[in-house]
């Protein structure tokens, strides 16, 4: 028998990969689903936007989105699971005893996982249309790490609040929905008045994905508007923003989560 | 092995179900503050498990037993006290915990032993033994939502019992499978047992408990009423259960005399599917007393009950009648049935008539009376036929020489051992 954290790992990789197998076993298109989804989106923007808006005003505007797109939906997706990890559980949660984050933690590795397969395909997408690595796309990895961050720390707080307030996921998705405006994903965030700006900023993926953009698709990271001072305050705001979040959202939940047994 | 100190644990229950943002908000809104209505589960319990012992927990619904449980296995925080546990703790407070009906039998079986902290590679090493107990090596790679409930108990069980722990902790889980496998669940605790494991059991089956305990403890209202020998222990169950239902019945009566103080027809409608006939006579109702006299419904094996019947003949010249009463159990079978002499001959009106039982010949439980009137000579439609018209509740006194006997009946029985 297993104890300590060689077993409470075993755990959370067998739970996160159970939870992938049937998210994916028990419709047709399997897998496919959960790129098809962001793909349609994208498509639907990219006629409207890219075609009848921004025609012309970007070459790389189709790339931009496509990223952006599957950021944003990767965020919206993981988060609102996340919410749900604990409840989710209720079955096992209720019956048997192990740290409660094990489902909070399964559940993002879970969606982390369909990300990261996602993430090769957008990747394939660019190089077909011309759009290599270049030095600065390593700094990609760090902000998917710091949207992973992002995604576990709203998971472990409100997963357990979620608990208690049964109308959270609702609230989430209409969050969710006016996020996805609220960040520069269809349109660039030059367009948008410079007094504004700050204000989307307040928003960390908002860095992670203007970010995301220059190192992935633009291969530059200043411009007349952006020097390496801005640029390292900025990097220094969302690394500091995720981190703060996960641990409040961590030490929130290990109050609560001996509880959680309770309210299921 | 384990020690439990004074393990106190309150629920707070709100008094008004609030489950959203919304509602919160909104009664944040209107100045309500409903509050919480206290529900004391556990009031200071305390005791001690050695090493090897099979220690059962018996009580009623609601006396604090699962609560219990869930705290020795942590699920619940205690408010108060706590356990100290000597070993490794496998709770089985539900069969198939982790079971997925969209996964295959393999897949759940891996799923189910990882969360009771299996390795991966010990579940490969156990794989064939557990399907192998459980008789579903041809559905290996079916999924669980194909198989029947027997099927699923089985494979649960299978893989609940592969958990190598110090302390098991299983609540209710052997009135589950048929008789067949019940008999290999019990072969496993038997083997446990002599393996030295630590069991704690929770179950409502006096047989069970007798059976493999060494010592049982009573929960009552969150207390420890009683501890010790599973006999005493049982005993004092079954006169706690007994003073309690003799309390309900006595109450379910006065609501129904009061309910029907105007019509006398307080059981159930003419022309219902517990109640049939042709009429021109009623069975009005039964009831039961001791040897003195006294009302009551819970009598201990060999004691005297009386029941009385009261029926009415309504209609002159009615083709001569006799009462039927009919004893069975809740599972349905018949302990007998009876058949009077003639009840008519005096006219019409209300009458009564006495069902005597000197020494009543019934072991521990639950049994309900049937009665009818029928005419003598055609058997095809009594005038009037109640189904479960009154019960009585039977418990073995301890001193009785009936005390271990299981069963229906009290047979009449001395055992010569030479």
């Amino acid at each position: 028998m297993l104890r300590g954290r060689a077993r409470y790992f075993e755990l959370v990789k067998v739970l996160g990969f159970t939870d992938f197998k049937l998210r994916f076993n028990t419709s047709i298109l399997g897998y496919l689903w959960s790129v098809l989804k962001p793909l349609g989106i994208f498509f639907v923007l990219y006629i409207v936007f890219g075609y009848f808006i921004f025609r012309g005003a970007d070459p790389r505007y189709k790339d931009k989105l496509l990223l952006g797109i599957f950021l944003w939906s990767y965020f919206a997706e993981a988060s609102t699971a996340g919410i749900q990890s604990l409840l989710g559980k209720s079955h096992i949660i209720g019956k048997i005893y192990f740290p409660r984050s094990i489902a909070v933690l399964a559940t993002s590795l879970n969606y982390i996982l369909t990300f990261a397969i996602n993430m090769g395909i957008v990747c394939v997408f660019l190089l077909i249309d011309g759009v290599g690595l270049n030095r600065y796309s390593f700094l990609f990895l760090l902000y998917i790490a710091e949207l992973y961050m992002i995604v576990l720390g709203l998971s472990f707080l409100l997963s357990v609040a979620y608990l208690r307030f049964r109308d959270i996921v609702e609230i989430w998705t209409i969050l969710i929905t006016a996020g996805f405006y609220a960040t520069p994903i269809i349109y660039p965030i030059e367009m948008v008045p410079a007094k504004f700006q700050k204000y989307l900023y307040l928003n960390p993926i908002t860095f992670i994905v203007e970010y995301s953009k220059r190192v992935m698709v633009e291969g530059r990271i200043l411009d007349a508007n952006h020097s390496a001072r801005t640029f390292l305050i900025g990097n220094g705001i969302i690394f500091s923003e995720s981190l703060l979040l996960l641990v409040i959202g961590f030490l929130i939940f290990r109050r609560s989560a001996p509880r959680a047994a309770e309210y299921l | 092995m384990i020690r439990a100190h004074d393990i106190s644990k309150t629920f707070l229950i709100p008094k008004e179900k609030k489950m959203t943002l919304r509602e919160h908000v909104l009664g944040y809104l209107r100045g309500r503050t409903t509050g919480y209505e206290p529900l004391r589960a556990l009031r200071g319990v305390s005791f001690d498990v050695h090493k090897g012992e099979f220690f059962s927990i018996i009580g009623k619904n609601g006396s604090g037993k699962s609560t219990l449980l869930k705290i020795m296995s942590s699920i619940y925080a205690p408010d108060r006290g706590g356990v100290a546990l000597g070993g490794t703790v496998s709770p089985f407070l539900e069969l198939g915990i982790g079971f997925n009906p969209d996964l295959t039998a393999r897949d759940n079986v891996y799923l189910s032993a990882a969360v009771l902290g299996l390795r991966r590679k010990e579940i490969d090493r156990l794989y064939g033994g557990i399907i192998g107990f459980a008789e579903l090596e041809r559905f290996q790679e079916q999924a669980l939502k194909n198989f029947s409930s027997g099927m699923k108990v089985r494979l649960a069980f299978s893989v609940a019992f592969m958990v190598d722990a110090d302390i098991l902790l299983i609540d209710e889980v052997l009135a589950v499978g048929d008789a067949s496998f019940q008999q290999k669940c019990y072969d496993v605790f038997r083997r446990l047992k002599g393996q030295g494991k630590t069991i704690i059991f929770v179950s409502h089956s006096m047989g069970d408990i007798k059976e493999f305990s060494d010592r049982v403890m009573l929960l009552h209202e969150g207390r420890v009423v009683s501890l010790g020998a599973p006999e005493k222990v049982i005993h004092d169950y079954q006169l706690l259960t007994a003073h309690e239902d003799e309390k309900r019945i006595a109450m379910a009566e006065q609501a129904r005399a009061q309910e029907s103080a105007g019509s006398r027809k307080e059981f159930a409608a003419p022309g219902s599917d517990r109640r049939w006939g042709s009429g021109g006579a009623s069975v009005e109702r039964i009831s039961f007393a001791d040897a003195g006299g006294r009302g009551t419904h819970v009598f201990a094996t060999g004691e005297e009950v009386r029941a009385r019947l009261e029926f009415r003949v309504d209609r002159e010249g009615l083709a001569p009648a006799r009462l039927t009463v009919a004893i069975h159990r809740a599972d349905g079978v018949t302990v007998m049935e009876t058949r009077s002499g003639p009840v008519t001959h005096a006219g019409t009106g209300a009458r009564a008539a006495d069902l005597v039982f000197p020494k009543i010949e019934l072991l521990a439980g639950t049994y309900y009376f049937d009665v009818g009137i029928a005419p003598i000579e055609d058997r095809s439609e009594p005038y009037d036929f109640l189904k479960n018209c009154g019960s009585i509740r039977v418990y073995q006194d301890s001193k009785s020489v009936y005390r271990d006997a299981t069963g229906i009946c009290a047979l009449a029985h001395d055992w010569r051992v030479a």
